[in-house]
């Protein structure tokens, strides 16, 4: 069975204490319940969490919808984004399984990255990896005033700016989230073709902005 | 004992040792009383101790992450608590368990069952820590999350009879094909099911003049707002298209001259003339379907994409040398013969498989009219064959995974017993009784595969 992967690099460092990590917390589950009640999404989409602080870590590995078990996320630390996207690069060349003459592949993944900041760390190195092992899309989110959203323009031509990183936005990203994988896993499986680019994503709701 | 007890006793009350204390600890060493309430103090201390020890295990236990693995509705579901690092805990029971429909042993300390329905909800696991009569009762707290069967999820809602183009959820056909048996079903995908769609899918079978007969199958593409009449007008039309006895004589002599020749020295290039005779008279009636899709676009005022649709057809007719079965295909949609003598199964037509989508193509594209459309006809002649199979994808896909599979005798081994009822559901196809054959096929179109919900549709002649 050919799975839609789906990767959430989310920013745990520091400036994520208190009411924006608990709410990427929520929002996670949030989206794990309203995915389950998806029939398409419950069958063919695999989720992948990769935080990111001093160094980047896959805290929980592509999973099934029914079998997902939200984790604790803690921040604290600094904001290693280049870390997370050769971890990435990793992920999708051992977790994404291609298509050979024998098997059917997985569907192209689709990533999404938060950030409320600005990578400490060399972070077109890890690009530069990622760019040579990527075909899905890649959606970009800067959340709040600190997030430096010309990083994420120089990652991806889809970006979109959440002004506050208060829990009421970061609800609303996780909710477009949710939208976004439950279209994608309906279209792969209705046209057999994924997407590629986020003007085939549901409309983002009013906080979020598109940039990019 | 006493002494000792005596010395904390004076540091506990800030007395500092003397001569005299030493000499009053000597004289107390012996004396009952005393005695008496060393002996009660330490065993009250001993059991403070112990009842703290008890309370710090219990928190202990309730702050240990337990998890459980998410169970699925309608699913046998077990666990089994490993309490190796709690020697002196026992969980007595776990409320709201029932609610979920499974049970706890407190003596194994399992969770077995079948929960009946999509639930998440906090389990109190009620735990005793310590031994015998002292013991500290109190409540874990551990979610479980059911997940709801993926067959519950999916809708079936009945598409809209007044809409444009309205087609019927399923259909079906059971009949004679030359001398042998037909069998055709089509089923609407549980994808348009759930949203209320129409299916997209179409078969359309008919004996024509001169003992030719046919066999269409079509499936239009999930993405084109009108696939489905797409799909009716490609089969209809292009079964239509031939049923003209000037046209159906000139392909019934051309194949006998192919196959048969009568002159003395037929050469090559005769065979050859013959052949493109052949697939000319094929290609015509192809060409004349994309003008008449044309047209029809033009007339109701919708893009010729919003059409789209997949093609195959074989048109059969039997000689005396054998069967001749003239194909076409466009998109993926598969033909099959198989033999009985040699033991063989052939695919005979080429598919259009597109690596990461772009591939695929329709009847509807212009840009299939090339040159290159010659290899979308084939000419095949079969003294005998024992099945000739159209399928969409919606049935190869689940069942036979990757386009290589097709010519696989392992595999169509397995589809065949599939059909004869090795299958979850028992659903049976019995080739042997043409009664209501037509309704198993349906039936057995229901077959549960993970991922695949597509439209199926599957023609067997027999």
């Amino acid at each position: 069975m050919r799975r839609l992967p789906v990767y959430l690099l989310l920013d745990t460092s520091g400036s994520m204490t208190g009411e924006p990590i608990e709410a990427v917390k929520n929002g996670v589950q949030m989206m794990i319940h309203s995915l389950r009640q998806n029939p398409q999404a419950i069958e063919t989409a695999f989720v992948s969490i990769i935080t990111f602080d001093t160094d980047a870590t896959q805290v929980i590995p592509l999973t099934d919808l029914a079998s997902f078990q939200m984790v604790d996320l803690k921040a604290n630390g600094v904001t290693a984004m280049g870390a997370a996207l050769g971890l990435l690069a990793d992920k999708l060349q051992t977790e994404v399984a291609r298509t050979t003459p024998e098997q059917k592949g997985d569907w192209k993944p689709l990533v999404f990255i938060m950030t409320d900041g600005i990578p400490t760390d060399d972070w077109q190195i890890g690009y530069n990896k990622l760019k040579a092992v990527n075909k899905g899309l890649i959606v970009g989110c800067a959340a709040g005033h600190g997030a430096d959203d010309s990083v994420l323009k120089q990652i991806t031509g889809s970006v979109v700016r959440l002004d506050n990183a208060d829990s009421e936005s970061i609800s609303k990203f996780f909710q477009w989230v949710t939208a976004s994988i439950s279209t994608t896993s309906t279209k792969v499986e209705e046209s057999g073709k994924e997407v590629i680019g986020m003007e085939q994503l549901p409309p983002p709701p009013s906080e979020l902005v598109i940039i990019a | 004992m006493v002494e000792q007890f005596l010395q904390q006793l004076l540091t506990e009350f800030n007395i500092a040792t003397s001569k005299y204390s030493d000499n009053t600890i000597s004289r107390l060493l012996h004396h009952a009383k005393i005695n008496e309430l060393t002996k009660s103090i330490t065993a009250a201390k001993k059991q403070a101790i112990n009842i703290f020890q008890m309370y710090s295990v219990s928190e202990a236990f309730k702050d240990t992450p337990i998890i459980l693995p998410n169970a699925t509705a309608k699913q046998a579901y077990s666990f089994q608590f490993d309490l190796s690092a709690f020697p002196h805990t026992r969980i007595r029971e776990i409320r709201l368990l029932d609610k979920v429909g499974l049970a706890f042993d407190p003596v194994t300390a399992q969770i077995t069952g079948v929960p009946m329905v999509a639930i998440t909800v906090d389990l109190q696991v009620v735990f005793t820590c310590g031994q015998d009569e002292d013991q500290a009762e109190d409540i874990k707290i551990i979610p479980l999350i059911v997940n709801a069967d993926p067959k519950d999820l999916w809708l079936n809602k009945p598409s809209n009879k007044s809409a444009l183009y309205a087609k019927e959820d399923s259909d079906r056909y059971a009949g004679t094909f030359l001398d042998k048996r037909i069998v055709v079903a089509s089923q609407r995908g549980r994808s348009h099911a759930h949203e209320g769609s129409f299916r997209d899918d179409h078969f359309y079978t008919k004996p024509l003049l001169l003992g030719w007969e046919i066999i269409a199958v079509a499936d239009g593409a999930g993405s084109a707002k009108f696939s489905r009449e797409g799909s009716r007008i490609a089969t209809t039309f292009i079964a239509d298209s031939f049923n003209d006895e000037g046209v159906l004589k000139e392909l019934s002599d051309r194949c006998t001259e192919y196959f048969t020749p009568t002159e003395e020295h037929s050469t090559e290039e005769q065979a050859l003339k013959h052949k493109s005779a052949i697939i000319n008279i094929l290609y015509k009636s192809v060409r004349s379907l994309h003008t008449a899709l044309s047209n029809f676009a033009t007339q109701e005022q919708v893009q010729l994409k919003d059409l789209n649709t997949t093609l195959i057809f074989a048109l059969v007719k039997k000689f005396e040398y054998g069967y001749v079965v003239l194909t076409f295909g466009v998109g993926d949609c598969p033909i099959n013969v198989i033999t009985e003598n040699p033991h063989e199964v052939k695919l005979l037509n080429q598919l259009d498989i597109g690596e990461f989508g772009g591939g695929t193509r329709f009847i509807t594209m212009p840009e299939i009219f090339t040159n290159e459309i010659v290899s979308r006809f084939a000419i095949h002649r079969f003294s005998d064959f024992s099945k000739l199979v159209l399928m969409t994808d919606g049935i190869y896909d689940p069942k036979f995974i990757t386009e290589n599979k097709l010519e696989d005798k392992a595999a169509w081994d397995m589809f065949w017993a599939d059909l004869a009822g090795e299958n979850e559901d028992q659903a049976k196809v019995d080739f042997l009784q043409p009664n209501g054959i037509d309704q198993q096929l349906l039936s057995w179109l229901d077959f549960w595969s993970k991922g695949n919900h597509d439209d199926r549709t599957l023609a067997i002649i027999y």
